[in-house]
């Protein structure tokens, strides 16, 4: 094997060399996307109806809630910074466009705080406070498209219902983002989200493609990352999600008539999640949640010190959860809930017996996988009974995944407390355990497709949906996946 | 039913002395009755002279009285009772050969009201005293008189009406009745009246009157109309209850009452209370509107709880009465207080919006696990005040008028310490353990009051034309200062090192972690909550009414004619605040939990919790509404054994409301109106003198609830579903049909049995709905095509000398058809009819109640056991998953004895067998009932108890004294 993949390299080396006409490395500019009139920034934006374009490069200042109505669409150009005061909300009855590019991206952020770094509590660090609102979206939304884009401490309060109460909304609560649509679609890329009080996301319709984001300080003392609910599919794969209060990403079908729950999460890294949920929730939190009969494939995730494994659990009707584990359908977008290839590093024993998770929380259905890392079907033995309680703690140290910049053993339960990025680099190091060993097999794991009417697009669709990649976590050792 | 109401004057005396009977001639006897009602009036004292001999007898609990082994003779003979009018003497001849019957018919210390219509009755009644006032009503009328609330073991009406035929109950958490359901209609088809004049609800969000804020001691009597005639508003389809207080009697009266009592739960229990002066009565919102509030401005006093022997009750209450000015002023007054500690255990299991998935369509869903579930324990002082002043003056003798106002107040002082347990996946000594311990506290204090003015007069202008009109300003009052809630919670885990993997019994593939013991984490402070509500209902309302009397064909007919309007304005208010917690310095953990005084809370990292809700809480809001009604009808007597009565009612509704919902929403303020004509006829057809036969067509409507319009998502910590209002909601219309057969074989003994059929169009029951992008349920009410409810109705009386025997049993079909969801694996919801009964109709009522009466040592005693059969306390989205209520059977005890002429002491019992109230779900409850990871409180592996209340017995002790 080794020696076949010498030749290759020398045959390709070889090849390139002989291969004197090289396409010259030229970036053209593309005219930027404008959408009906420019929207001024001459004055701060009030409350009101809007549409049209806000220009790139441009700051402009919102002192109320902006609202999109149905048949409108509001496009943010790449650059534009935009100051949200008053606890100000997007309310999206029509379409969102916020178009930024690596080199320029977008900024909405409430300008009275400002980001801290290291140890993060939640009595005193501004993430968790909900300062601008969140980007609500009703169901005559047909599409929102955020790229390249920073959402800055989100999630003040809503002062009263943006639209009529259809899904899961209520004056009081504190998303960041939320979509409702069953036939729209919702997508975000390459973009950041810091802080939030609650849960950053509800999304309880529609296709979602929730790709190479990076996610920090996510709930304040509860809240879940990615959380999707109601008949919501789609993808969240190669995101980095540090320090949430429960859970990383979420699924959850809360009987609706519009179809079940179906995401696919692959190649995500979760960092130190699980750990702020003091309440007796926290016994349900960590990384991955899978639960009321949703569906998820769930492969090549990097689980760094999460207070849980992936864990498939029942939700409320807990006892008939183990239908849901074992049935198939052909019909469903995702026929059956299937996981794999996902490596675990845990700093202590606590978080080592929950690698797969117990049903001491909750009745759970986790089958031990023999391709995760550690080998957890080797690990519990054949005996394994779901829900069984197991002391993992020689597992404690194992696998050190080598990450570029973050001190593995983390000392000082630092886990509890280290919840963004700051100067750390999660890239794995060439030579990582993690590196090579996860499954690009398309017939177990690959993005759920677009719907007919959404297509690979610079503005109005996702603009890559990224395949799979050998390396576990959403960093590749070849430069793909996240780009942050 | 303005021409009906009891205001009655004159002494009506019917003497009949019934015939010939071969035998010896030394007794006298007879039956004495109301005049109006007929009922008979136990313990009357008759009293018999012929100037040599004088003897007294009292009257016997069937009604009659005896006077055996009297000599030949002339004698005088006089029946007096108290609240009625003494009779007139009357001249009774004995002779050898001939007992003699005397039956007198007496009539009450009423006012010169009912004049006209006294008259009308008289005319009828001519040939037997022994009708009774259900026997002449011209629908279908239960009674229950002062005496027999006297004598039954209750002390506020709803109880009271539980023993009337068809009629079951609702309970609140006091264990107290407080509303009605009448033959299978729930207590939104029913109304409640005070001298004939429609009531406001304190209610917030309904208008159904709560009846336990209505002392017995103030009410003459009770009637239940289950038929409708023209003349009476429309939208009872189910029934009205109609309360008549205290009237003026014809000399001075003074009586009362005082007592204590004791609940057996705090022989059991502590009570816990507080102390109700320091809760703030205005919220900071309404304080300062649109400032935020600061952490000072939640005072930490009312939440502070002491826990002791309750003390014991007490009421007391007085009538006075008298008249003046050559008896042409009749003046009365009767208050009555009542303090009692009362409460319950209630233990709920919470029931969530996702079920366990069904294989296919044909299999129904189950709820197999919950999260979480509630021990509760309620302490409630209660403090009941009423009173009542009622005047009437007769101008003369074809014009009266009469003023009568009454204030009656029910405050509430309530604590309720709640245990939550959220449950987890591991076993403990057999049940599922918890993840977790939520201690709440939340004391309540609920300040509720009516009072109502009404002016009335009654004029006969001519033999033949009469009138009568009522002008009555109502208002009525809810206030809850500050529901205050603290929270502590503690986190409780398995011990992992003692511990052991078992295979689970009831999943053979699960583990279930077995823990010898549970670990308990720290006690932290949790977020408070303070909520401050005040709502009230006034109206305004005006009744007139025409009677004409005349002869069409040489037969007796009446015309009436009439109408009536009502102003109806309605506010209601509501700020809540969640406070939130603080954290122990450079940890994410929550506060160490002290002492409640000592707990600490801030608004800093959620500046906009500072702020109420009010600015857009949906349970702010105003209500118009006005009612513009008229009718006609007609009675015409066919011949002697056949009457009929019919006409139509029309009646306009203006309703609107302005709430304060975002602009931005559909439904903020709408106008509603509709017009209703309303047909009636009811048709009596005498079989024999002693048997009848009655049927009655009407057409009734159901306007719905004041909050049930306004399309906001309304969350309240009573109810786990979020409540959302529905402004396109279409009043109901109701058919009602009723057949009876009636027959009276003795003085008192009667026999009824009887049917109806009822069509609802457009009915309004409570669903639990997704909203449009599915995910979460709302509580919303909806029109759910039409439905039936049908039944039978039977009622008999048997006395035998000193013991009587009473039974009435309901028997009540409702059906209504709902598509109903089925949560299939792998297919998501797809939707499934369900045909059950109509939510809280209960297919099986019945009272049985045993009397005794001993004349020689002054002593009554009651047994009374009420039925109630299973019901739908709750619609589930779900097919076959409804919440049901467990049949209830309650015993009853009531004594009482006399001391001398002044004095009876009293003793009462309720709910000797402590009752449970009990929720139940039909569905297999194998996995709850059975295995390591069991529920509390099941029963059975064939249902799942998800309720479970318990309120004790009841014990009462007491004095009357009447002067």
């Amino acid at each position: 094997m080794k020696k076949l993949q010498i030749i290759a390299l020398c045959l390709s080396l070889f090849a390139l060399a002989s291969c004197s006409k090289k396409a010259d490395n030229a970036v053209v500019s593309v005219p930027l996307l404008q959408v009906g009139k420019s929207i001024s920034n001459s004055a701060p934006l009030t409350a009101g109806a809007y549409k049209g374009t806000m220009l790139a490069g441009q700051t402009y200042t919102v002192n109320g809630d902006i609202t999109i109505n149905a048949g409108d669409t509001l496009l943010i150009q790449k650059g534009v910074t935009i100051n949200m005061n008053n606890g100000a909300n997007f309310i999206v009855n029509g379409i969102l466009l916020s178009i930024g590019t690596s080199d320029a991206p977008i900024t909405i952020t409430d300008p009275s705080k400002t980001k801290t770094t290291g140890a993060s509590l939640v009595a005193s660090d501004p993430a968790y406070v909900g300062g601008w609102g969140g980007i609500y979206c009703s169901n005559t939304s047909n599409l929102v498209v955020i790229k390249w884009t920073h959402l800055n401490f989100g999630g003040h309060a809503l002062a009263a219902l943006p639209f009529p109460a259809t899904a899961g909304l209520a004056a009081g609560n504190q998303y960041l983002l939320y979509y409702e649509n069953p036939n729209g679609a919702f997508i975000l890329e390459d973009s950041w989200l810091y802080g939030s009080p609650d849960d950053a996301t509800r999304f309880y319709g529609g296709y979602i493609d929730i790709m190479r984001n990076t996610m920090e300080k996510c709930g304040s003392t509860g809240g879940d990352g990615f959380n999707a609910k109601g008949s919501s599919y789609g993808n969240m794969a190669y995101n980095l999600i540090i320090g949430g209060a429960t859970n990383g990403t979420k699924t959850a079908s809360d009987g609706t008539t519009a179809g079940e729950c179906q995401f696919t999460m692959y190649n995500n890294t979760y960092v130190n999640d699980g750990f702020r949920n003091t309440g007796v929730y926290g016994a349900r939190s960590g990384s991955v949640e899978i639960e009321n009969n949703s569906r998820a494939l769930i492969y090549n995730n990097l689980i760094v010190d999460c207070d849980f494994g992936v864990r498939i659990a029942g939700g409320p009707a807990g006892a008939k959860v183990y239908l849901a584990d074992t049935t198939s359908s052909t019909t469903q977008v995702i026929p059956k809930t299937a996981y794999g290839y996902n490596f675990y590093y845990v700093d202590n024993a606590a978080m080592a017996g929950q690698i797969v998770p117990t049903s001491v929380a909750q009745p759970v259905v986790t089958h031990p996988q023999s391709t995760d890392i550690p080998n957890m079907a080797a690990f519990l033995g054949s005996s394994y009974t779901f829900g069984l309680v197991y002391d993992g703690s020689s597992l404690v140290g194992k696998n050190n995944p080598m990450f570029v910049n973050y001190p593995l053993p983390a000392q000082n339960s630092l886990w509890l407390t280290q919840a963004s990025v700051d100067s750390y680099n999660f890239h794995l190091q060439s030579g990582s355990p993690a590196a090579g060993k996860g499954t690009t097999n398309s017939a177990l794991i690959k993005p759920i497709a677009l719907p007919s009417n959404l297509k690979i697009d610079a503005n109005f669709g996702p603009s890559e949906l990224t395949l799979p990649g050998a390396d576990m976590g959403c960093y590749q050792l070849s430069g793909t996946g996240n780009h942050h | 039913m303005i021409s009906r109401l009891p205001f009655r004057r004159f002494l009506l005396l019917m003497l009949l002395v019934l015939g010939a009977s071969p035998l010896f001639a030394q007794t006298i006897r007879g039956n004495v009755t109301d005049a109006k009602t007929g009922e008979q009036l136990i313990g009357a004292t008759v009293h018999l002279s012929n100037g040599k001999t004088e003897l007294n007898t009292t009257v016997r609990l069937d009604g009659s009285y005896q006077f055996k082994n009297v000599s030949a003779g002339s004698y005088k003979l006089q029946v007096r009772y108290i609240g009625y009018k003494t009779s007139n003497e009357y001249t009774v001849d004995v002779t050898d050969s001939k007992p003699a019957v005397l039956n007198i018919a007496l009539v009450d210390n009423s006012t010169a009201l009912t004049e006209v219509s006294v008259t009308e009755h008289a005319s009828r009644e001519t040939d037997n005293s022994a009708r009774l006032f259900e026997k002449n009503a011209l629908n279908t009328v239960n009674v229950v008189s002062a005496n027999s609330i006297a004598l039954s073991p209750d002390v506020i009406v709803a109880n009271v009406l539980s023993r009337v035929s068809g009629i079951s109950i609702d309970r609140s958490n006091t264990g107290d009745a407080q509303h009605v359901i009448i033959r299978g209609m729930d207590k939104q088809y029913n109304t409640t009246l005070i001298n004939g004049v429609k009531i406001p609800s304190p209610d917030d969000k309904n208008r159904y009157v709560p009846l336990d804020i209505f002392p017995a001691d103030l009410v003459e009597k009770i009637e239940v109309s289950k038929t409708l005639t023209p003349d009476m508003e429309g939208d009872a389809s189910g029934g009205v209850v109609n309360l008549v207080m205290k009237t003026a009697p014809d000399h001075l009266r003074i009586d009362g009452n005082f007592g204590t009592g004791y609940s057996q739960l705090f022989f059991n229990r502590n009570f816990l209370s507080f102390d109700g002066s320091t809760v703030a009565s205005k919220a900071p919102g309404e304080i300062n509107p649109g400032a935020p509030a600061s952490i000072s401005q939640f005072p930490y006093q009312n939440l502070v709880t002491k826990s002791g022997y309750a003390p014991p009750n007490a009421n007391a209450s007085i009538t006075i009465g008298n008249r003046y000015l050559n008896n042409k002023l009749g003046v009365i007054f009767s208050g009555t207080y009542q303090n009692s500690y009362q409460g319950d255990n209630s233990f709920v299991v919470v029931q969530e919006n996702t079920v366990g998935p069904s294989p296919n369509i044909n299999t129904p869903n189950s709820e197999t696990a919950f999260q979480s579930s509630y021990n509760r324990q309620y302490s409630s002082r209660l403090s009941r005040l009423g009173t009542i002043l009622s005047l009437d003056y007769k101008i003369d003798n074809n014009n009266s008028i009469n003023l009568f106002g009454t204030y009656l107040q029910l405050n509430e002082y309530r604590v309720r310490a709640t245990e939550t347990s959220t449950y987890s996946g591991y076993s403990y000594q057999g049940y599922v353990a918890t993840n977790g311990i939520d201690d709440l506290t939340e004391t309540r204090t609920n300040l509720q009051s009516i009072y109502n003015i009404t002016l009335k007069g009654k004029h006969k202008i001519t033999n033949k034309f009469s009138l009568d009109w009522i002008v009555a300003s109502s208002q009525a009052n809810q206030k809850q200062p500050d529901i205050a809630q603290f929270k502590t919670t503690h986190q409780t885990s398995p011990d992992l090192a003692n511990g052991k993997n078992v295979a689970d019994p009831n999943n053979p593939q699960n583990s279930v972690f077995v823990t010898p013991d549970i670990i308990n984490g720290p006690t932290t402070v949790g977020n408070e909550s303070r909520v401050w509500t005040h709502n009230s209902d006034k109206d305004f309302s005006g009744y007139l009414n025409l009677h004409y009397n005349t002869k069409i064909f040489d037969r007796e007919t009446k015309f009436s004619v009439g109408g009536m309007f009502r102003h109806k304005t309605r506010d209601n208010f509501v700020d809540q605040y969640t406070l939130p917690n603080t954290l122990i310095a450079n940890t994410n953990n929550a506060e160490l939990y002290t002492t409640i005084p000592a707990a600490t809370f801030t608004f800093a990292q959620n500046p906009s919790n500072a702020y109420g809700t009010s600015s857009y809480d949906p349970g702010v809001y105003t209500f118009l509404e006005n009612i513009q009604a008229g009718y006609g009808m007609i009675q015409y007597f066919i011949d002697d054994h056949f009457d009929v009565l019919f006409g139509v009612r029309m009646e306009n509704t203006n309703q609107s409301y302005y709430s304060n919902l975002p602009s931005n929403l559909v439904g903020k303020s709408a106008t509603i109106n509709y017009m209703d004509f309303l047909p009636s006829v009811n048709v009596k057809y005498g079989l024999t003198d002693n048997q009848a036969i009655r049927a009655s067509y009407f057409q009734s409507i159901l306007r719905p609830a004041f909050a049930d319009f306004i399309p906001y998502p309304q969350v309240s910590s009573d109810d786990p579903n979020t409540f959302i209002g529905n402004p396109y909601l279409q009043h109901t219309t109701i058919d009602n049909y009723d057949l009876r057969y009636e027959f009276f074989p003795g003085a008192f003994d009667e026999f009824m049995v009887g049917g109806f059929y009822k069509y609802l169009i457009n009915p309004i029951e409570r669903v639990l709905q997704p909203g449009a992008s599915g995910a979460t349920l709302f509580l919303e009410p909806e029109n759910l095509g039409n439905a039936h409810n049908y039944g039978a109705e039977f009622v008999a009386k048997k006395f035998f000398g000193n013991i009587g025997f009473s039974v009435n049993y309901t028997y009540t079909q409702s059906q209504i058809t709902t598509a109903k969801s089925i949560d299939v694996i792998n297919q998501g919801v797809s939707t499934r009819p369900q045909t059950r009964p109509l939510q809280g109709q209960a297919a099986n009522i019945g009272n049985v109640a045993l009397l005794y009466k001993n004349q020689k040592y002054g002593i009554d005693a009651q047994i009374a056991l009420a039925y109630t059969g299973e019901r739908i306390a709750s619609v589930s989205r779900y097919y076959g998953l409804d919440t049901w209520e467990k049949p209830e059977t309650f015993l009853d005890m009531s004594a009482q004895k006399s001391l001398g002429k002044h004095f009876v002491v009293f003793a009462k019992a309720n709910n000797l067998l402590n009752t449970p109230y009990e929720l139940f779900i039909k569905q297999n409850n194998s996995s709850n009932y059975q295995g390591l990871l069991k529920y509390a409180h099941q029963e059975s592996p064939n249902y799942t108890t998800v309720e479970y209340d318990q309120y004790y017995a009841r014990y009462n002790l007491g004095l009357r004294f009447k002067f």
